[in-house]
């Protein structure tokens, strides 16, 4: 891999013996999708520096999530139930269901406090390119809900990224859930091409998706 | 003695793909005429804001500003030189247009690969340009094969050497071309292939681009030409192809809608 070189500049300076607990924090730390060698070192010597209280919570909470997440049952979305939060809120609007790229797209339409719908985790976008197809993604967890008989679902909107991958599983989508007779419609133009959900601006989303268009 | 690399460069380049990499950053994989498949840091792209957004997705032809980085390069200006939004508009044409990347990607090793710059940019502007994709992507395909090495055998018989007939013709992807029925123990893996579909397969090879898209291919033998092909492409890669089993499904839709007749 090409970080290797950096890797090395951030992650072994500073210690002598290879498997100091620090070092092993900070390669923890750095396996993490999103951490490079910088911030894992930031990390660890921020939690170094903070209360104990604190690295006991941090690593409490790591093992609970590995023994208790799970996927929502209805929507794929992380849970510690069989449902989740939202999926258990009887004031949501079930008629409504909003498909995202990932758990965190969830968190930012959250934020805008403009929807009241259910959500649908797809746990990634086709990419054929990297090896994922339809079948990778929670896309037939997608269709059983909206075929299934007891589902009052009359509209499904693609809130998938913004990107050429995004797109084309947003065509995917409206194609095979348009065949089933429910009304797709994807979020409007203005979150700018390329770009990720997670990091678009509340204004901007909440726009987006008030002026959704059908597929 | 080491060698002085200029600390930036200039390139225009297809962009392949992306993948994720450090917080908004990403890895974008380019082709370039010069330097051929190479994979360079855009920094901050998944940001709404960023300078880079939209001029890096699959499939752009860009000029880009590169600077000498440690290990990867990074980009420090991207201007879209074309997009080719009709290559995006429907989805059988963007399954299509990233089955292309995907080939592009797959024939061509790091710093390699920079002769397939220019056929990658004929079928892409074919893609959108509106000719028919499936005689567009099949040229491609040819001349992928041919530039690495992997022609196919499409008159001769590839166990004996003898001219075979297309109504005699079995097909082998292992080895690459036809085989007479009688010589059948003496390869690989068969298929049958209709003679029609290797008259095609006989034609995508030889005959010019203008030529080719006066050919009448209905849809089933459509279908047939293009699992023939990416069947071959899979064996010659050795690897499955999601790219191509994605085309093949949305295809099918298309057909199968086609000839449905709504029921009362
Ligand atoms: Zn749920
Ligand atoms: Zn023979």
């Amino acid at each position: 891999m090409g970080t290797e070189s950096e890797s090395e500049r951030y992650l072994i300076s500073g210690s002598r013996e290879t498997k100091s607990p620090i070092t092993r924090l900070v390669n923890s730390f750095h396996s993490l999708p999103g951490i490079g060698p910088r911030s894992a070192q930031r990390l660890a010597y921020h939690i170094l520096r903070s209360p104990d209280a604190l690295a006991r919570e941090l690593a409490e909470s790591l093992i609970e999530v590995k023994e208790n997440i799970v996927l929502c049952r209805d929507c794929q979305n992380l849970t510690v139930d069989v449902l989740c939060l939202v999926c258990m809120d009887s004031s949501r609007d079930s008629t409504v269901v909003c498909v995202v790229e990932e758990p965190l797209d969830v968190t930012a339409i959250e934020r805008t406090g403009d929807f009241t719908g259910l959500y649908h985790v797809l746990h990634g976008v086709i990419s054929p390119r990297m090896g994922i197809g339809p079948e990778d993604i929670k896309i037939q967890e997608l269709l059983s809900r909206v075929h299934a008989p007891t589902s009052n679902i009359a509209e499904v909107i693609v809130a998938t990224n913004p990107s050429t991958e995004g797109e084309a599983t947003a065509m995917y989508l409206s194609r095979i859930i348009q065949d089933a007779g429910t009304k797709v419609t994807r979020l409007a133009r203005g979150l700018s091409t390329g770009s990720d959900l997670e990091y678009a601006d509340i204004d901007t989303l909440g726009r987006a998706l008030q002026n959704r268009h059908v597929m | 003695m080491t060698e002085r690399r200029p600390r930036t460069y200039s390139t225009k380049a297809i962009v392949i793909g992306q993948r994720d990499y450090v917080d908004s950053a990403r890895i974008i994989t380019i082709l370039s005429p010069e330097f051929g498949k190479r994979e360079i840091v855009a920094r901050g792209l998944l940001k709404p804001k960023s300078r880079l957004a939209g001029h890096l997705e699959p499939g752009t032809y860009c000029q880009l500003e590169i600077a000498v980085g440690r290990n990867l390069d990074i980009i420090r200006e991207a201007q879209t030189i074309e997009m080719f939004r009709e290559a995006r508009s429907d989805l059988q044409s963007l399954t299509i247009f990233l089955y292309a990347l995907d080939l592009a990607d797959k024939f061509s090793l790091e710093d390699t690969g920079g002769e397939l710059f220019n056929p990658l940019l004929t079928v892409i502007q074919r893609i959108a340009g509106g000719y028919p994709h499936s005689v567009s992507i099949r040229s491609f395909e040819f001349e992928l094969l041919d530039s690495s090495g992997f022609r196919p055998v499409l008159d001769q018989c590839i166990h004996c050497g003898s001219d075979v007939p297309a109504e005699d013709a079995v097909w082998s992807p292992t080895d690459g071309g036809v085989v007479l029925k009688q010589c059948l123990d003496n390869v690989q893996r068969v298929s049958s292939i209709s003679s029609r579909a290797l008259k095609v397969l006989r034609a995508y090879q030889e005959w010019d681009f203008d030529q080719l898209v006066t050919i009448a291919v209905d849809s089933s033998l459509e279908l047939e030409l293009s699992s023939v092909m990416h069947d071959l492409m899979k064996t010659v890669l050795e690897r499955e192809l999601k790219s191509a089993n994605l085309v093949e499904e949305v295809r099918w839709w298309q057909v199968s809608n086609d000839h449905v007749t709504k029921p009362n």
